[in-house]
This record gives C-alpha cells, structure tokens and sequence, in this order.
C-alpha cells in the first residue's frame, strides 16, 4: 500500500473482499482471495455479460496487480471510469427511482444465475452518459441457499424510505442522508412519513412494521429464526417483486416549484434578446471546446441541452429539485449525456462520512473545461450577498473557462430582488465586475445582448489561478 | 409455515401491536430484526407472488386469445 503513484480511495474500506485505488488516476479495483468463488461464479454464469451488455453493470479488464504480491491478493481489475461520481443526496427523485428500480433489476437477474446483490448501496450506483450503472462489481456474490436478503433493509434505508419521503413529504427529503450516511433510518421515516406510514401498503410492510421488526427482535427471537427459518427462493423473489412495485408506483406529486416555469413565465428576454443569447452562447462553447461542462444555476435545462448537442458531457446544477427533475426526465427522453443534480451554490454540498473524506465535497470533485453561468450572478450578489471576488474565485476553483451573464443594476430582474430592502451593493457594477473577474480571468470576448442591458463573457482562467 | 413458526410469529405480531415505543434491544444489530423481519414476511410475499404470476398468465393467455379472434 506504499507504492509510489498508489493512491487508496477514501471510501473503499469497508468490504473485506477487496477495495479501490488509483495509479497514475486511472481507477482499478482489488479482488482478495476470500472473494475468488464469487468473482467467477460472476463470470462462468454469464450474469457478467449479460450485465454489461445491458449496460447495467460498470465493464472492465483483468490487469496486472499493482500491489503487493503475496498479501492475500486474488486479481486486480481496471473498470471504466466514471467521470464524475455523484451522491444520492444530489440526485432528483427520477434519477433515485432509477438507481433504486436498476438495483433490483440487477438483483432479479443475479437470482436467475444463483447470485445475488450483497449490497444495496445507492453509492455503488453512479450515472454514466446518463443512466445508472452498478460500478461495484464485489457487490455480486453466490446465493446463500434458503437465506434472506443481507441488503434489503438497507434497499429500505438508501433507496425506499428516500422516495416514500420524496414523494409523499417534500421532495427535498433526500438531502436527509447527508447526515444519515447509511441511509434513512426506518423509524425516522416511519415517523415523518406520519399517516402515509399506513395509508400506503409498501410503506406499512417495508417501512413502519420493519421499523417495529428492529426495535423489537430480542436475541431469542432472532436466534429461533436463525436456527429454523428457510428463507425460499420465490420468498426471496416475492420480496424483490414486492419493491419493485413499490419504487415503480411511486410518483412525484409535486411538479411545479416557484423556479420551475421561469424561463416560460418570466419575460426576462425578448425572442430577439434570446436568440441573440443562445447564438453567442452556442458560440462561446464552440470556442471553449468544452468535453465537460457545468451548468450552473441550469434551470430546467435549456442551455445545458444546448451545451451537449454541441458535443460537451454536461453535469447540470440548480437548487429547485422540481427543476433538476424536469432537466432529468427531458434528458432522459432525448438520451442525452447529461446528469442533472441538486445544488445550492451557497451552500455546496459538503465532504462527509469518515474522516470527512468518504464522500467528497463539491468543490473537491470540481474540473470542468467551461462553466456556465447563466443569469446566476445577481442571484449570488444580490440575494445571497456573496461579494464580486468571492464568485471569481469560485468560479477558477471550478473550471478552465467561464461563460458568464452580467445582469447589471437596473435590469428588470435585479430591481425586483433590491425591492423592499437597502441598495448596499455599490460595488454591483459592469466595471467593478469586470475588473474583478479580470484578476483571476482573462477576458477573452464580451457581447452585450441585443435588446436587453445584459452582458455575456468568454472568460479563460489565468494560469496560476487554479 | 411450521408450528414453531407460527408460535414465532404470533408472538413477534404480539410484540409489534403491543409493546412500548421505547422498548428496543439496543444491542442487537438492527439488521438482525430485518433478517427476522424477512422470515416473518417470507410466506406472505411467496404466496403473493405465486398468485402475481398466475394471474400474469391469465391475463396474458385471455390476451392472446383476444388478439386471435380480432384476426
């Protein structure tokens, strides 16, 4: 573990049957010894194929082990990388019902091969050129014969209890495993869940009398079951199928926030200011020749879909979950290669878990070609009242290049966000601004947008600025 | 399901609709009652999907049958 170029990842220390780590920033996983009857069991039943043909599971190749011989090692594999690894608590409500409803797809096609899903961790299930992927391949192991699913109260905690809550509460509720790095607690679901805990079938049996299972299995109960249960082979599938209809009956009830019809409702540009926009945006990327962009403050996804028909692998941000969920179904239609998640710039989503280093922070995962900010900026002065250096170095720390839209004082739209309170913005202007940005940018190219008193920039980040 | 498990099962129910909101075991892994929780939901789910099934053949052979005689 000691090698030069050999660096471990953060989060790959709790399965003993092997781990992750980087060489020369290419991913490789580690498969010990005690795992080798489930790694070719995944291989001599086929389940791996068929898997990776359906682009279910992350592919890879066997290689060369980089770590020390002798030391329990039983074959290294280098799997495809995923480009950017988000977290569930980033994740609409569509794109967790997709990773949930991938899992048990995974699980029911495991069980025809006699294996099965050892966990259901909605971190072993990454988005790659938009849909979810399984990337843990140590996940799969042999079926254990008459014994029930290890991972089901956990499908209940990381996947179930997230979207009964989304969809029933507030489809914010996701962001609750943050703090709850397992996964939603079944009694803290039950009890926010409330009345739904017992008006809802799937949320009655997997949720409140789980919970009530938990809290009241004493050692005899559980040492009699242990002895004499046999948990079946259609028991097992009864209760996959039972999921399965309970993730794909789940709908979003909510689908309109106060962000959500902004680019319909609100005249913020006339058709020619808006054209005039989308061309020289359009433009502004062709010049950047950005492979991986971020949208920031995307909305409902207009320029992003337009970022990566030019080409570009789009990651997609915005703080309004109903407008992440629209960007995701819209992408999802068109099959584009864009993975829209929940973020609130003012507070970018945090390093957690062990160490602070098992899931990482926004900022750390950041290393885009071009960022995209789009009719944001005032809502970060103004609003949140993050000076004009502050947004600049957030920016350089994102990406090489920036297209950004200055709204300036007395556009339409900032005059409504300083009504009913003090203008103590006096450093909120084109020339501060670009001043500003000019210390950790250069400036490559300005447009003042026809018709309208906005400004778009093609910015590259200086140097030494990162 | 066998006597012993219907005796397990009976007193599990008992406990579940009865018992204190506090009276939890707080050193047995929560995952055991989820390992205990699936034998008790084993028959229920198992019979469930039994019967899910023959009614998907059902409906699939009435549907096929219907298709015929619209050719």
């Amino acid at each position: 573990m000691n090698l030069p170029g050999w660096v471990a990842e953060a989060s790959s220390f709790r399965d003993p049957n092997g781990y992750v780590y980087y060489w020369g920033g290419a991913p490789f996983r580690r498969i010990n010894k005690e795992h080798e009857k489930h790694y070719e069991r995944l291989l001599q039943s086929g389940l791996y194929e068929q898997l990776v043909q359906q682009r279910w599971l992350v592919p890879h190749q066997e290689v060369e082990a980089h770590s020390h011989p002798g030391d329990g090692a039983y074959k290294t594999i280098a799997p495809e990388r995923i480009p950017f690894i988000s977290y569930p608590y980033e994740w609409c409500f569509s794109g967790l019902k997709d990773a949930a409803m991938l899992t048990l797809n995974i699980q029911k096609k495991a069980l025809d091969c006699g294996m099965t899903l050892r966990d259901a961790s909605a971190y072993n299930i990454q988005f790659l050129h938009g849909r979810p992927i399984l990337i843990d391949t140590l996940s799969l192991g042999v079926l254990e014969k008459d014994q029930p699913w290890g991972a089901y109260r956990q499908f209940c905690q990381q996947f179930l209890a997230p979207l009964l809550l989304m969809s029933r509460r507030d489809p914010r509720l996701n962001q609750l495993c943050l703090t709850e790095l397992d996964g939603i607690p079944l009694r803290l679901a039950r009890t926010l869940l409330g009345r739904h805990a017992y008006l809802s079938w799937s949320a009655f049996v997997h949720i409140l009398l789980h919970s009530r299972c938990e809290e009241y299995s004493s050692v005899r109960f559980v040492k009699t079951a242990t002895r004499d249960g046999r948990f079946s082979e259609r028991a097992f599938r009864g209760l996959v199928d039972s999921l399965e209809s309970a993730v794909d009956n789940l709908t979003l009830k909510q689908s309109v926030s106060q962000w959500s019809n902004y680019s319909t409702d609100s005249a913020s540009y006339s058709d020619v200011s808006l054209q005039h926009k989308i061309q020289t945006v359009r433009h502004y990327l062709e010049r950047s020749q950005a492979r991986e962009v971020w949208d920031l403050g995307a909305n409902t996804g207009t320029f992003t879909r337009m970022a990566c028909q030019a080409g570009a692998r789009v990651i997609a941000f915005d703080q309004d979950p109903i407008c992440v969920e629209a960007n995701y179904r819209q992408c999802k239609i068109e099959r584009l290669d864009v993975l829209p998640l929940v973020l609130n710039l003012a507070n970018p989503t945090p390093a957690i878990g062990w160490q602070n280093r098992e899931r990482r922070s926004l900022l750390q995962r950041a290393g885009a070609d071009t960022v995209l900010a789009l009719a944001l900026i005032h809502h970060l002065a103004i609003s949140h009242n993050v000076p004009l250096p502050m947004l600049a170095d957030l920016f350089a720390e994102m990406g090489v290049w920036l297209i950004v839209e200055f709204v300036p004082k007395d556009d339409p739209k900032v005059q409504l966000l300083l009504q009913n309170r003090e203008d103590i913005f006096s450093h909120y202007t084109l020339q501060e601004f670009e001043g500003t940005f000019s210390r950790r940018f250069t400036i490559e190219d300005r447009t003042s947008i026809i018709g309208s008193k906005r400004t778009l920039f093609l910015m590259r980040r200086r140097s030494a600025c990162r | 399901m066998t006597h012993k498990h219907a005796i397990l099962a009976l007193e599990v129910g008992a406990l579940l609709l009865l018992a204190p909101a506090h009276q939890a075991y707080a050193y047995i892994d929560p995952g055991s009652g989820s390992y205990l929780f699936q034998m008790l939901l084993a028959s229920l789910v198992g019979v469930a999907f039994a019967l899910k099934r023959c009614w998907l053949r059902i409906k699939n052979f009435l549907k096929r049958n219907s298709r015929k005689e619209t050719l």
